[in-house]
């Protein structure tokens, strides 16, 4: 064979390994060509084996042709073996395909209860705002629950309270106010006093679509030198803006309770239409949420501190109708029923 | 309390515009007068105008009907028909024309009534709204004679009225039970002037009254009759006129109109003056026929065992020892503020008026009225107490009417018993306490001001070293005890919308929670997390729950606080436990169709230390659990998950104990009556019980109809919380790798796993990392009455990387282990 011969059987080689690597269509089939144009039998194999037979003058061109073109074919075949490994990939993937629009899987949460979410906001704000939280018992002797609020026997406030007796003297509390009394005893005669206690309470009366035997209050005392009615404003005001919105106004008017005096009840503009008059508020743009005055003379010597030294302020307020209010629950009923139902909507 | 504006408007100026009294409601409401409803009477009434009689013919086809001829003055002449008789030619009545409407809202058209056409309405004072029964019904209202024709009747008669309903709080009942009492503060809060019904010349009327201890009896009447007060205590007052020649007919059709707008029933003059005096000041009055009397004498003392009285409503009641009453040498003839006896009511036949004007102590009527169950107009405003200076005023204003409506002739004189000094209260306010107190830099003069718009005297004093207002209190406000109610009137007058917003300053103490509520916030997270939904459940249930969860007589929850005086059964005791209410949840739930249920509740249970209840008693946190069927969403369409059984409880309680850092609990089986027998395990920590779980009773979930199996667990979560250890520390990362081996052994079926457990973590000892059991088989490849456990191992030295020699040995010492309780490896 002469050297013209082998130079171009190393050309059309080339030529022709070129074309059949850019149309082999699986990884087999390279493997194939591989053998073919690279294996020990190929051609190109044997041309270099022979290349000793060339003349010497030739020999290194020839010699360099060659490897050339092995190296070219090599990186050929190595380039179309990566195509078409990841073209398969992808097919493979192709066949992996899922629904994505199935529901995922994951056992779903349950709920804190409505009104223990409505708790636990005021106990934070409070908390917010440097109040101690503390407390409570719930079944009181008639002594914290009535005389040391000031409502002795045959009060005419004891009826606005008909309470549930479990002994002589001993009652369900009506109210969360024997905290007040407990807790200025256990501080007497330290200042200030600043307390929260959110607690369950009883009453007698009516059963009906607002009125539970059972409910809710949470207490806030603040007793220390020099406290007025406008700091009782001031702490309402800053509550209710913290869990009721910025926005939000309130609104004082002379009341009565036993244990307060001044006393006041208290409003705050409507959350729910700002003012403007809605079916929650009943159109008068305002809701009535505690009772609230300043710490009855009476009760603060109770709790161990002096009247003439130190003044305080007091109120007290409904959990359940916030609760029922923010999540629309119409019957207080509902409240403690745990009907399934409406505890995985709210 | 119900406040005709038609009637108030008599003692101060009331605004006819609706808008202008629109704000008098929301001055009243921001001064405290809390208005509960305003209803609008006769809203609508119009085309009413008196007419005058001008001829009355027969109607030609009906005997029982006529035809009246009327003058409407401006308004022209009208005919209609009409089937009463009351009036005659000349009379003037009201007459609703067509296209008028009665204040009831019924509209009026022409009609042809028998053929003829009545072109309007003659109207009975019950179609006016002004009268109730037969008389109101049957006549036509007969207007003064001196009233024009055409007059507008809507106008004249006050048909159209507006009555607020007031909620009165019990100071503001004090001095507000009354129209009086109203016009007076609607005169202070608006600046107008107030007409007090006539004062009569007695040294107790007036704001600033005071009477000293006194025996007055004067004038006729001290012949006739006599008053003694056995009781100064319970009645520091009683006073009495006397009238003769009484007319027993019907009040003036104005009066009745009144009365019934403030809802109470017109029932004869007599009593409706006592009512209408009673309703205007406040003073409630009590008319005895005086010939009912024996000797006329009233004796004022407390009943005695075994007394009766019939009283007016016609029960005969036994009289609780001790209750205040009048009585006469014979017996008792009035229960003293509640109700009188039915034999000295007054009658058709009465001749004769005692009328009883006196003060009771509010103590005594309550109890009293509590005791019998029996409540009246005049109990509920002696309860709430009222100025004990209007006894005699009130029996002036009674004979002034009396008189003028023809109702009886006074009999000259009075009687009036004062017991105990009546004087108004003089108070000391310092200022600088005042201004603390409202937070409000008012100087002393400007108080004394305000306090003087609400007629309390008020003056301000200065020693020198402070300034103090001086403040007499009139009989009437009773409400008012100390300096602390000064500080009120002064910020009511001032207005509470006036006041600043302040915040009190000093050093922020530090804020938290109690440590109940953070373990309970802590605890609820695992719980939640696990898909458990909160409850609030009651804090009683019914005894009967005990017998539904079959629990025996003597255990121990059913030592449980009575509620004395329920409202219902499901009052009847406290908790002892929240078991018995999260099943009657579960049970309501699946009563409506929830089968599948995750719930959890931290509430207190009530134990008391001995029973009846003398001490308060204990009242400990408790965690319950209760699932049943499956979880929502877990596993969804891919996994569905099996229902929910013991493990799944049992996996709950550990998180829960894994979250609270509780370490070293144990678990052992338990027998309880509500809970299955063999699936039920005690919860303990080094020998103490902290709670329970298990299966309930297939009989509780029958009781309860449970549709499938419930799993329930109760743990003392007081407990829990001074058990719960600190968090854990950092160990560092492990420095050596880990050997893993897997050992499946045979044993026998009674061996608890945690005995095997606890045999396998002693037998490795320290380089023994972890046990975990990964399967559980019990079948035809173990011998029978044996099951396999296989537990993967995880073994790993702290200080060097282990060998499999090591591990084998570790191993090797297992399985000795297990031999002795019976088990071996499993080939």
């Amino acid at each position: 064979m002469g050297e013209y011969a082998v130079e171009t059987q190393l050309r059309e080689l080339r030529a022709e390994a070129r074309g059949a690597i850019a149309l082999a269509e699986c990884l087999a089939a390279l493997q194939e060509l591989e053998v073919k144009y690279l294996g020990r039998r190929a051609r190109l194999t044997t041309m270099l084996r022979s290349l000793g037979q060339m003349p010497a003058g030739e020999r290194p061109r020839l010699g360099q042709l060659a490897n050339e073109v092995r190296r070219e074919l090599e990186s050929l075949l190595e380039a179309r073996r990566t195509q078409l490994a990841s073209g398969q990939a992808e097919s493979e993937l192709v066949g992996e395909r899922l629904d994505v629009t199935l529901p995922g899987v994951a056992a779903k949460p349950g709920k804190v209860h409505p009104l223990m979410r409505v708790w636990r906001d005021v106990e934070e704000t409070f908390v917010s705002m440097g109040f101690e939280v503390v407390d409570g018992r719930e079944v009181e002797t008639d002594f914290f629950n009535f005389e040391a609020l000031n409502v002795p026997q045959d009060h005419p406030a004891r009826d606005m309270q008909d309470s549930f007796y479990v002994g002589e003297d001993i009652v369900l509390r009506t109210q969360t106010s024997p905290v007040q009394i407990r807790t200025m005893r256990r501080m007497t005669p330290r200042t200030p006093v600043r307390l929260v206690h959110p607690g369950r309470v009883f009453r007698r009366g009516d059963d009906d679509m607002t009125h539970s035997p059972m409910f809710h209050q949470v207490e806030c005392l603040y007793v220390d030198k020099g406290i007025g009615l406008t700091h009782l404003k001031g702490v309402l005001l800053a509550f209710a803006r913290s869990f009721f919105g910025p926005e939000t106004e309130v609104r004082m008017r002379p009341s009565y309770f036993p244990f307060t005096e001044p006393s006041a009840e208290v409003d705050v503009s409507c959350p729910w239409c700002h003012g403007s008059g809605c079916r929650i508020c009943k159109g008068t743009g305002w809701i009535e949420i505690l009772g609230a005055g300043m710490v009855h003379p009476n009760v603060l010597r109770y709790g161990g501190y002096d009247p003439d030294l130190v003044t305080g302020f007091a109120f007290g307020m409904g959990l359940d109708r916030l609760a029922q209010m923010r999540y629309g629950i119409d019957h207080v009923r509902l409240m403690f029923a745990n009907d399934l139902r409406m505890l995985r909507q709210v | 309390m119900r406040v005709s504006l038609e009637w108030l408007s008599e003692y101060v100026d009331i605004p006819d515009e609706r808008s202008l009294r629109r704000e008098l409601f929301a001055r009243l409401e921001m001064a405290g007068l809390a208005i509960d409803a305003v209803h609008d009477l006769g809203a609508g009434a119009a085309g009413i105008w008196a007419g005058q009689v001008r001829s009355i013919e027969p109607h030609p086809q009906a005997a029982q009907l006529r035809l009246v001829e009327l003058d409407l003055g401006p308004h022209g002449r009208t005919m209609v028909v009409s089937g009463a008789v009351n009036y005659r030619v000349g009379q003037m009545v009201p007459v609703v024309v067509p296209g008028g409407r009665l204040p009831g809202g019924q509209a009026i058209e022409t009609a042809k009534i028998q053929g003829v056409v009545s072109a309007g309405m003659m109207c009975s004072p019950a179609e006016l709204g002004m009268g109730e029964g037969p008389e109101a019904r049957e006549g036509i209202l007969i207007l003064a004679a001196d009233v024009a024709p055409g007059t507008d009747c809507v106008s004249l008669l006050g048909l159209c009225d507006q009555v607020l309903e007031l909620d009165l709080t019990p100071n503001y009942a004090v001095f507000c039970q009354s129209m009086l009492g109203v016009a007076r503060e609607v005169a202070a809060l608006t600046g107008g002037a107030l007409r007090e019904p006539a004062v009569y010349p007695d040294e107790l009327a007036g704001p600033l009254s005071s009477a000293r201890r006194r025996q007055v009896a004067v004038g006729a009447a001290a012949r006739l009759a006599s008053v003694e007060i056995a009781d100064p205590e319970l009645c520091p007052r009683y006073s009495g006129a006397l009238f003769a020649d009484v007319a027993i007919d019907r009040a003036p059709w104005w009066m009745q109109r009144r009365l019934i707008a403030a809802g109470m029933r017109p029932i004869n003059k007599i009593v409706d003056i006592t009512n209408y005096v009673m309703l205007e000041l406040g003073q409630p009055l009590h008319a005895f026929d005086l010939d009912k009397i024996v000797d006329g004498r009233a004796i004022v003392r407390r009943a005695t065992s075994g007394e009766r009285l019939r009283t007016l409503d016609g029960v005969e009641r036994d009289l609780p020892e001790g209750a205040l009453l009048i009585a006469d040498p014979s017996g008792p003839i009035a229960l003293a503020g509640v109700m009188g006896g039915a034999h000295s009511e007054v009658t058709a036949e009465t001749k004769r008026v005692f009328l009883e004007s006196a003060s009771f102590a509010r103590t005594s009527v309550r109890r009293t009225s509590r005791r019998l169950g029996l409540r009246s107009e005049a109990s509920s405003r002696f309860e709430k107490g009222f100025d004990p200076a209007l006894t005699v005023r009130a029996l002036e204003r009674a004979s002034e009417l009396m008189s003028a409506l023809g109702g009886g002739t006074r009999i000259e004189g009075v009687i009036d018993v004062v017991a105990r000094p009546i004087a108004p209260l003089e108070i000391a306010a310092k200022v600088p306490y005042l201004r603390t107190l409202l937070g409000v830099d008012l100087a002393g003069g400007e108080m004394a001001a305000l306090l003087e718009r609400l007629g309390i005297g008020a003056k301000v004093v200065d020693d020198g070293a402070t300034e103090a207002i001086e403040a007499v209190v009139p009989t009437r406000r009773l409400d008012i005890e100390g300096p602390a109610d000064i500080g009120e009137e002064i910020a009511r007058a001032y207005g509470y919308d006036r006041l600043e917003v302040a915040l009190p300053d000093g050093p922020m103490p530090a804020a938290s929670l109690p440590k109940s509520r953070v373990a309970i916030l802590r605890g609820q997270r695992p719980l939640l997390g696990a898909g458990l939904h909160e409850m609030v459940t009651f804090a009683y249930h019914s005894p009967a729950e005990f017998d539904r969860l079959r629990l025996p007589a003597d255990h121990p929850w059913r030592r449980a606080i009575e509620i004395v005086n329920p409202m219902s059964d499901e009052q009847g005791v406290l908790r002892t436990s929240l078991v018995p209410n999260i099943v009657k949840v579960a049970g309501y739930n699946a009563g409506h169709g929830v089968l599948d249920q995750r719930l959890f509740e931290f509430g207190r249970v009530y134990l008391p230390s001995a029973l009846p209840l003398h001490e308060l008693p204990e009242e400990p946190w408790r965690c319950a659990i209760l699932v049943m069927g499956r979880a929502e969403g877990a596993g969804g369409w891919q996994r569905p998950e099996p229902p929910a059984d013991f493990y799944t409880l049992k996996g709950l309680v550990e998180r829960l104990l894994d979250e609270m850092a509780i370490r070293g609990s144990a678990f052992r089986p338990v027998e309880l009556p509500l809970a299955h027998p063999g699936r039920t395990a005690a919860l303990e920590l080094a020998g103490e019980r902290l709670g329970w779980l298990g299966e309930l009773h297939p009989e509780v979930a029958e009781a309860y109809e449970l549709p499938q199996r419930a799993y329930v667990a109760e743990i003392d979560w007081d407990k829990i919380m001074v058990n719960s250890a600190q968090p854990p520390v950092f160990a560092g990362l492990p420095r050596f790798p880990v050997l893993e081996r897997d050992l499946a052994f045979v044993v026998p079926l009674g061996l608890p796993a945690a005995d095997l457990m606890a045999t396998i973590r002693e037998a490795g000892g320290t380089l023994l990392e972890q046990v975990e059991l990964f399967d559980v088989y019990e079948g035809q490849q173990v011998a029978l009455g044996h099951r396999s456990l296989a537990f993967g191992l995880r073994l790993r030295a702290p200080d060097r990387t282990l060998t499999d020699d090591t591990a084998d040995h570790i191993c090797s010492q297992i399985v000795a282990a297990v031999a002795e309780l019976g088990g071996h490896l499993r080939s």
